[in-house]
């Protein structure tokens, strides 16, 4: 008797066990997608994103944050720290593909005049190896003047400066099909001043190599 | 048949035009509009997508609006705009260059990407610095207004 009821109780779980086998199994969550994360820069500074769809927004400001967004009509999920082992799964692919930064240069002229200061002119191998490093085929090459002299003057010299300074650079051995050259003229100081101030700053060429 | 053929000649014609403009615009100094940005880093095979052409994306090479860069499972993809924007870009990725406006001169600014799939990496440049309203990364799920600097976004379960 007691072993008949064993049984019936051994075959009702195995029974039940089957029953629910046959049940759908329960769905398993799908890894977290579509993940949006703000990053330090080199230097360590950190900027700001807003992310926003159709359901809400948010907004990232704090370095290795990331809100995950399941999809156009979800709000995207509250900012959430995560440590830079996460940043590599996630973005590592994309994040050891990051070119070079451009390289600035601000090359400086005597008064008047497109000849190069002294100290500007020892800048060129500096530019050239940047060119080198970056293999760069996009240089820019902008002329810049003081206040003294007419508008119009100023932009033949910004031109003349610049040209000077792309001459240069071509000797050097920069393919002249990867130069762009233009002038500023008077128009776009680093250093604000009156007309007709003589400002050494501002003679100058800046060269941005990509 | 008929059609094919007469498909062909519009697009061999359109291509002849499109020469002609690029030509012209050459000769009048505008084509620097046209040119955004180049290509830094090319690893595995990865393409830009022209129009209905497939470029194979070599270092160095010029990248126009409206260019798409696309990668394959085995390839990655660096590029630089003309502002210093750098975009990165992993394997099975697809992204456009939509909007690309930097005229310090006249004040006008303008930058529109538009991430498709994949993974990609931005670190934004003297547009954002300059007007930080005017940069916007468009995705699947939202849209990214940037202001500034380093981001990332990955599409789908990684």
């Amino acid at each position: 008797m007691t072993r008949l009821a064993t049984i019936v109780i051994l075959l009702s779980l195995v029974l039940g066990g089957c029953g629910a086998k046959q049940a759908p199994a329960p769905t398993i969550a799908p890894p977290p997608a579509n993940a949006i994360a703000l990053l330090p820069e080199d230097d360590g500074s950190v900027g700001r994103i807003a992310v926003s769809n159709q359901a809400g927004a948010v907004t990232l400001e704090a370095p290795n944050t990331i809100t995950l967004v399941a999809a156009i009509d979800v709000a995207p999920a509250a900012p959430a720290q995560v440590d830079p082992a996460e940043i590599t799964r996630r973005f590592g692919t994309a994040l050891d593909a990051m070119p070079a930064a451009q390289a600035e240069f601000v090359l400086y002229f005597d008064l008047g005049d497109d000849r190069l200061t002294a100290q500007s002119q020892a800048l060129v191998s500096s530019i050239m190896e940047a060119v080198a490093q970056r293999q760069s085929t996009d240089v820019s090459i902008s002329g810049h003047t003081d206040t003294t002299g007419t508008m119009s003057s100023n932009y033949q010299l910004a031109l003349r400066r610049a040209e000077r300074v792309a001459e240069i650079l071509v000797a050097q051995g920069l393919a002249a099909t990867s130069l762009s050259v233009e002038s500023h003229g008077e128009g776009n100081p680093l250093v604000r001043t009156a007309d007709g101030v003589e400002e050494p700053r501002n003679r100058r060429v800046e060269v941005t190599v990509r | 048949m008929l059609k094919l053929g007469a498909m062909r000649a519009i697009i061999g014609l359109s291509r002849g035009l499109a020469l002609g403009l690029l030509m012209l615009a050459c000769l009048s100094g505008s084509a620097q509009d046209a040119f955004v940005g180049s290509v830094k880093i090319s690893t595995g095979q990865p393409q830009v997508i022209r129009g209905s052409e497939a470029i194979p994306a070599t270092p160095g090479m010029r990248l126009q609006l409206k260019d798409s860069l696309r990668t394959g499972p085995e390839s990655r993809i660096g590029v630089i705009l003309r502002d210093g924007t750098r975009i990165s870009l992993g394997p099975d990725s697809e992204l456009a260059l939509e909007t690309f406006l930097f005229e310090p001169g006249k004040g006008e600014f303008g930058l529109l990407l538009k991430l498709f799939r994949g993974v990609a990496a931005f670190i934004s440049g003297k547009i954002v610095e300059l007007s930080p309203d005017s940069a916007t990364v468009d995705t699947p799920v939202g849209i990214i207004g940037l202001r500034g600097t380093k981001f990332a976004v990955a599409l789908g379960a990684r």
